[in-house]
């Protein structure tokens, strides 16, 4: 009985040692950078859409383009926050470390963003500008409710 | 005001100087609170009424009451020099040199911090100025940043502009608040009297400060 208090200490070290080997194995600059590249061609993507829908006549095409792209861009989004790529690692990112202890409620909000995606590129493919619109607030929102929770703001 | 015979209440600030300020002033606070509380509809709208209220300004600074005018209250490095090292304490109605550095800077930063808002992109590319269809996304984040960076700054510049007038209330003995809402302060008998600015030039004032804050507003709506 006396030994627990050993084992469980080198349970511990173990533990610790492993995670300190899969954060060094983690290069966090490059996952930072990969994961800001990702929300630029996200932003971009939303931005063309945003932009097209506030014309007088919004072109059919390239609202159909850039909602393509959006669906295909938004399932990716947990991909983009291996463990140990948050503010633990040193690198300045404006991930929250709860993305990695509220892992539950990252994902749910990650798949709010795909499914919103999924709805406007429907919207998209069938037309309606009015239903676009709505499609693309409703993406807005996925975004917004994400960043509030999981986002450090900076500016 | 016993002993004081060759002091007397005289109007040193016009109506639309004062109804400037104070609405600047409620718009600043109502644009901050709008934006940390995600009400972007507002926050824009907010923004859209401080550029009509800039516009008026500037026009007012060029044909308005003449303490208002930029010529009258702006002066030289000598004159702020002399003023700072406590060598002449007479500079007239109106701003003091170093309170209209104040007011340029307070009217520059919002200038920019409006400017900046109107092309600034939101990081989803969704929620952004009524002007930003005109820059790519990158430009927009710039935008973005500038916008928040000069809100910090502005900060500051609130908080300076603050102690200054504490300053002058509890040490200097003379409330400057009052004469902001009133328009009118103690001041020597010999004093240059405030000028008024014609009612033409107030209307035309007006009409340019609305026309931005419309305009702004429709395409606000429209974005």
């Amino acid at each position: 009985m006396k030994l627990k208090p050993t084992v469980i200490s080198l349970g511990i070290l173990a533990t610790t040692l492993s995670i300190a080997t899969t954060a060094l194995a983690l290069d966090a600059a490059a996952v930072e950078k990969a994961r800001s590249d990702y929300f630029h061609s996200l932003g971009k993507a939303s931005k063309g859409l945003r932009d097209e829908l506030s014309k007088g006549s919004p072109d059919a095409a390239a609202l159909k383009a850039y909602a393509a792209n959006i669906a295909q861009i938004a399932p990716n989004l947990p991909a983009q926050f291996p463990a140990g790529s948050g503010p633990e690692s040193g690198v300045k990112t404006e991930a929250q470390p709860n993305i990695w202890t509220d892992g539950a409620g990252f994902k749910k909000d990650a798949d709010g963003l795909a499914s919103a995606a999924t709805a406007l590129n429907a919207a998209a493919q069938g037309g309606n500008i009015d239903a676009i619109k709505a499609a693309a607030g409703n993406l807005g929102q996925a975004c917004k409710t994400c960043h509030t929770t999981y986002r450090k703001e900076d500016h | 005001m016993a002993g004081a015979a060759q002091t007397t209440r005289i109007a040193i600030w016009d109506l639309p100087t004062r109804l400037f300020h104070w609405l600047l002033a409620g718009l600043i606070v109502f644009a901050w609170w709008s934006a940390e509380t995600d009400h972007l509809a507002w926050h824009k709208m907010a923004g859209s009424c401080v550029a009509g209220l800039l516009v008026f300004r500037l026009w007012w600074g060029f044909f308005g009451g003449s303490t208002a005018r930029f010529a009258c209250f702006l002066r030289g490095p000598k004159t702020v020099l002399a003023y700072l090292s406590g060598k002449t304490d007479k500079t007239g109605i109106g701003h003091n040199p170093i309170g209209a550095l104040s007011v340029v800077a307070l009217l520059l930063t919002t200038l920019v911090i409006v400017v900046a808002g109107l092309f600034a992109v939101d990081t989803d590319g969704l929620e952004s100025g009524p002007l930003s269809a005109w820059v790519d996304y990158d430009g927009g984040r710039l935008a973005s940043k500038i916008h928040g960076y000069a809100f910090e700054a502005l900060e500051i510049l609130i908080g300076l502009h603050i102690l200054a007038i504490l300053f002058y209330t509890v040490i200097k003995r003379r409330p400057l608040v009052p004469a902001m809402i009133h328009g009118k302060a103690l001041g020597a008998g010999d004093d240059t009297p405030l000028k008024p600015g014609g009612l033409l030039a107030l209307l035309i004032g007006l009409v340019l400060g609305g026309a931005t804050a419309a305009g702004l507003i429709w395409l606000s709506g429209k974005s």
